[in-house]
């Protein structure tokens, strides 16, 4: 207690230096003044009561400094003082000082911007009240593969109390809310209406979502919402009278009860939603899309609050007792199933402190991968700054050597270099800080799409600064111990009469720093190669279709109340119009596309197949209109597409692709004959033509059965409109919502580019591939400083030899090939040593997890050209310094020593 | 860097100190200074100077405060007080040397042992 009583008292004497030795000056002034008035008093001459008052006294200036060292923190100014020599230091080599802190601020900029995104995606406790309470439900084997319910599953868990001290359900979904005349589609969020009060999160206007408002037709106050914080300000410029007002939201009028507060983004990190309805006036909102009556429909993330105090033990004994009722009693059987589906399953709780995400599946294993990158970026810069110092403390020897003659101890002078190297990665890191918050916009960027936009909040927080700090001290002390304990450790004597030129030790060191260097760049090379190829692969593969200026929207009539004929008829009318204008080449309406047909698959049949065990088989299913594969541009290999005398009138018929046809019908024309499909509609539907296989289901996936059937056979209710143009998106856009329009202004249009929806399966690896090249360039970089670095010293330290060389008549350019051999030799060591664990490093990691495309992770063509890349660069590096070697002047060389 | 780490009572001086203060009440340094010199009948020449730093350790141990004001003969100074905890810290002291004294005068009597 005692203790730190004094150190807060100290603290707080260094604080206010100045005012305590003005209080000091004058308490001594006021003491010697009495002192001698005593004297006077006693009748001595005022002079010499004076002397005799200091001589008592004994050293006012001694007194000072003692009473000076008690108040303050002596430890502490000792480190102010070191600082401040330091950045004397550092402003007296200002190229040296750049180059270093610009290495730093971006290997620890690079570190930063990555575990930004990783404490944002992936650690982050929710801003809710306890949020290690929280849990997720799942379901499944082993693991809980399973994370989405039915409405009646939820209903079994909301009354399980004993478990449970709150339980909700979302579904994140995206609204059409028409603020004037247009819609405009808005992130949102169904909730159930324990959503709020189990999160325990407040409003900062008005009231949130309660029970009572989770009703089918509204609660007391009709069909209420709440928005988001965001869309507060952005829609209705932070007006505070927005309570009672009303969004119209897909046709039906809901009235606003509350805003959030700002940091509130829901529980699935990652999206923003700005509307938030009670998941029971779903089925006013969606029509007949909803699922809330549904027992088939698994649409729900199902989150709960564990009753707090329930021993761990206690709530998993509770969980796994009450699975069985749920999947027998509970959960659809499917029919005709002996069996119960759900036998092998049981029920999990996933911590949900973090929130859940769709996007930490997809982007934690990338992450964690650049994370390593990243590393191995802030290796390369340390290896950097660790050389300079050392080419440094070279020059500063003298400086060394004097102040151990004058009686400095080591241990105070490693501790002067060792705060210069922090100052140093202090410097670095925040610059690099500066470095990371720009970068981290830029990423997420880089993870989202046109359409789609992920947002995490990403602004400075105190654990991304601490791990910051961490790094800084940790590569502080990585690269500054090494140059400080060897910059030490020569004795006083013996440097003072040395010169500045012949330590091999100190080369034999640089070297080894420089080969490691290299070695580290060619193992983030070969991983940039590995993933900038595999993109390349995955974005020029062979698709079954051109993602290039092909626009797609999806509509939905109904919203505006067209239905049945009249629906049919605006569909007929639009597929000509659009095939009528002249900036388009190509026009279709379907009810799926390729990447976005995820929905409708059922067991395909064919009656007359040629194949004896034609099983029923998976098949991904369509309704296009014609003039569907020409604006796809999908080959079509046999028959013909539809066509406008394929209505409902005329016999049904179908395309199927070339899987389809090689499935059923090996070595014969599938024309002719029929599929069919359980439900009555598709019976024995008359194929007449076949397609070319589609990739379906994104970039990484394979292809599927396919099978198509004409859309005006069919009753078509929402669609999607596609039209083949080099309009560009902005024109495109606008023309497909004026035809769409042209029918009724309140028919909400999303338009965008197919190219983009194709991207977004593959987005993580858009930002592996582009943040490894990134990572790979800056370590290239670092490297040849590196290198050129060490190249420009050799020729330094060997100018001598080579003067005399040159005096017994060595030509220029073997002094040129001299060094940039040796230039040469190191980027080779540092090759021989990077290969391998390149190589070790790339099967570990695709061991783990497919990262990879099309290419194998030993793929020759790609460590072949990265070393070869290496090699050149090693080679300019050496080039510079070896020219200047050429250039010496023999006799000014030799005088050199 | 005389940094005392134990912060036990320096020594004497500030037993002296806290005793002084203890008996007289509030004073400034000089008088602090002239007492002690007083009490040991002149025989103990102080280093007036080391009372100062005495003094802050005190001040920074919590046993005396200190406010400006005005001596007897209207010259400012800065007065020192006992705090309660200082006169805890005195009856706990003193106790403990009277013991240490105790012992240490045993140790000294002539008995004739000692040649």
């Amino acid at each position: 207690m005692t203790q730190l009583r004094v150190l807060l008292q100290r603290l707080h004497g260094l604080l206010r230096r100045g005012s305590l030795e003005q209080d000091l000056d004058e308490e001594l002034r006021s003491h010697l003044q009495m002192e001698i008035d005593e004297h006077v008093r006693k009748g001595m001459a005022p002079n010499e009561a004076r002397s005799l008052a200091l001589r008592r006294f004994g050293g006012v200036a001694r007194t000072k400094e003692i009473y000076r060292e008690t108040h303050g923190l002596p430890a502490f100014e000792i480190v102010l003082q070191d600082l401040r020599y330091g950045f004397r230091m550092l402003g007296r080599s200002p190229g040296f000082t750049a180059v270093a802190i610009l290495s730093l601020a971006l290997g620890i900029g690079a570190n930063t911007a990555i575990f930004t995104l990783i404490h944002a995606l992936i650690l982050r406790p929710l801003p809710v009240s306890n949020p290690e309470e929280l849990v997720q439900i799942r379901a499944g084997a082993q693991g809980g593969s399973q994370g989405s319910w039915t409405y009646e599953s939820f209903e079994f868990f909301r009354t399980r109390s004993e478990l449970f001290s709150g339980v909700f359900a979302q579904n994140n979904t995206r609204f059409n809310v028409a603020f004037g005349e247009q819609p405009t589609p808005v992130e949102g969020v169904f909730v159930s209406g324990e959503y709020f009060s189990t999160l325990g999160v407040q409003p900062v206007l008005g009231r949130t979502i309660t029970s009572n408002d989770d009703a089918e037709s509204g609660g007391p106050d009709g069909a209420v919402a709440v928005i988001s914080h965001a869309l507060w300000l952005a829609r209705f410029v932070g007006d505070p009278a927005i309570l009672g007002r009303k969004l119209v939201v897909q046709g039906t009028p809901v009235t606003i009860v509350g805003v959030m507060p700002p940091q509130f983004f829901g529980a699935d990190v990652g999206k923003a939603p700005n509307l938030f309805v009670p998941l029971r006036l779903e089925p006013m909102i969606l029509k007949q899309q909803s699922n809330l009556h549904s027992r088939n429909s698994w649409w729900l993330d199902v989150i709960a609050r564990k009753r707090t105090g329930l021993p761990d033990l206690a709530f998993q004994s509770g969980l796994a007792a009450i699975g069985p009722r749920l999947f027998n009693d509970i959960l659809p059987r499917r029919k005709g199933q002996a069996v119960s589906e759900y036998e092998s399953w049981r029920l999990v709780a996933v911590d949900a402190s973090n929130g859940i995400s769709g996007l930490r599946k997809q982007f934690s294993k990338p992450l964690y991968i650049l994370m390593g990158l990243a590393g191995l970026v802030l290796l390369i810069a340390c290896a950097n700054v660790a050389n300079l110092l050392m080419a440094r403390t070279g020059a500063r020897r003298r400086e060394v050597a004097v102040r151990l003659a004058l009686g400095a101890s080591r241990h105070r002078l490693l501790r002067q270099f060792l705060t210069e190297s922090l100052l140093l990665a202090g410097l670095g890191s925040t610059l690099g800080i500066l470095f990371a918050y720009a970068g981290c916009r830029a990423l997420l960027a880089l993870l989202s799409t046109r359409s789609l936009t992920v947002t995490l909040h990403v602004g400075p927080d105190p654990w991304v600064l601490g791990f910051t700090a961490l790094i800084a001290v940790v590569t502080g002390v990585l690269f500054g111990a090494g140059p400080a304990i060897r910059a030490t450790a020569e004795h006083s004597a013996d440097s003072l009469k040395q010169s500045a030129q012949s330590f091999a030790g100190r080369s034999l060191a640089a070297n080894l720093l420089v080969v490691s260097q290299v070695a580290l760049c060619l193992m983030l090379l070969v991983g940039a190669g590995l993933f900038v190829r595999t993109f390349w692969n995955l974005t020029n593969q062979h698709l079954g279709y051109d993602p290039h200026n092909l626009y797609v929207a999806t509509i939905d009539p109904r919203f505006a109340g067209f239905k049945d004929d009249s629906l049919t008829r605006l569909y007929s009318e639009l597929y000509e119009n659009l095939n009528r204008h002249p900036s388009i080449q190509s026009a279709s309406i379907s009810i799926q596309t390729p990447i976005a047909s995820c929905c409708w698959a059922e067991f395909l049949s064919a009656p007359d197949a040629t194949l004896a065990s034609g099983e029923p088989k998976r098949t991904f299913m369509n309704n296009v209109s014609p003039g569907f594969f020409k604006t796809f541009g999908t080959r079509l290999l046999l028959g013909r597409d539809f066509n406008d005398r394929d209505t409902a009138g005329s016999p049904p018929v179908a395309i199927i692709s070339e899987s389809v046809a090689r499935e059923f019908f090996p070595g014969v024309s599938p024309l002719g004959r029929h599929i069919s499909l359980k439900d009555p509609l598709h019976q024995n539907v008359e194929i007449v033509g076949v397609v070319e296989d589609v990739r379906t289901r994104g970039l990484r996936a394979g292809t599927e059965y396919e099978a198509y059937f004409a859309l005006f056979q069919s009753k078509p209710n929402y669609a999607i409109v596609e039209i083949r143009s080099s309009a560009g998106l902005g024109a495109a856009a606008a023309l497909l919502r004026a035809q769409v329009q042209a029918f009724h202004k309140q028919i909400p249009v999303n338009a965008d580019t197919f190219n983009e929806q194709v991207v977004r399966t593959a987005l993580s690896d858009r930002m592996t591939a582009t943040l490894a090249a990134f990572f790979g360039s800056l370590s290239l970089l670092l490297a040849c400083i590196g290198l050129y670095g060490v190249m420009s010293y050799t020729v330094i330290r060997r100018t001598s030899e080579l003067g005399i060389r040159m005096a017994l008549g060595a030509q220029a350019p073997t002094v040129t090939w001299m060094i940039i051999r040796q230039a040469l030799l190191l980027a080779m060591a540092g090759a021989a040593v990077g290969i391998p664990l390149a190589l070790l490093c790339a099967r570990l990691l695709t061991s783990l997890t497919p990262l990879l495309f099309g290419l194998e992770p030993n793929d020759p063509s790609t460590i072949a050209a990265v070393t070869l890349l290496l090699i050149v660069l090693a080679a300019s590096a050496g080039y510079f310094p070896a020219r200047r070697a050429a250039r010496l002047d023999p006799v000014r060389a030799l005088r050199n020593e | 860097m005389a940094s005392d780490k134990t912060d036990v009572l320096h020594g004497s001086l500030s037993l002296m100190v806290l005793r002084t203060l203890d008996t007289l009440g509030p004073q400034h340094g000089w008088g602090i200074a002239r007492r002690i010199e007083q009490i040991s009948g002149e025989t103990l020449e102080l280093n007036q100077g080391t009372l100062y730093p005495a003094l802050l350790r005190l001040e920074q141990m919590g046993w005396v405060s200190s406010k400006w004001g005005t001596s007897d003969n209207n010259r400012r100074a800065k007065f020192y007080a006992i705090t309660r905890a200082g006169q805890k810290q005195l009856a706990a002291e003193a106790e403990n040397w009277e013991r240490i004294s105790d012992i240490i005068a045993r140790f000294m009597k002539p008995s004739g042992e000692i040649s």
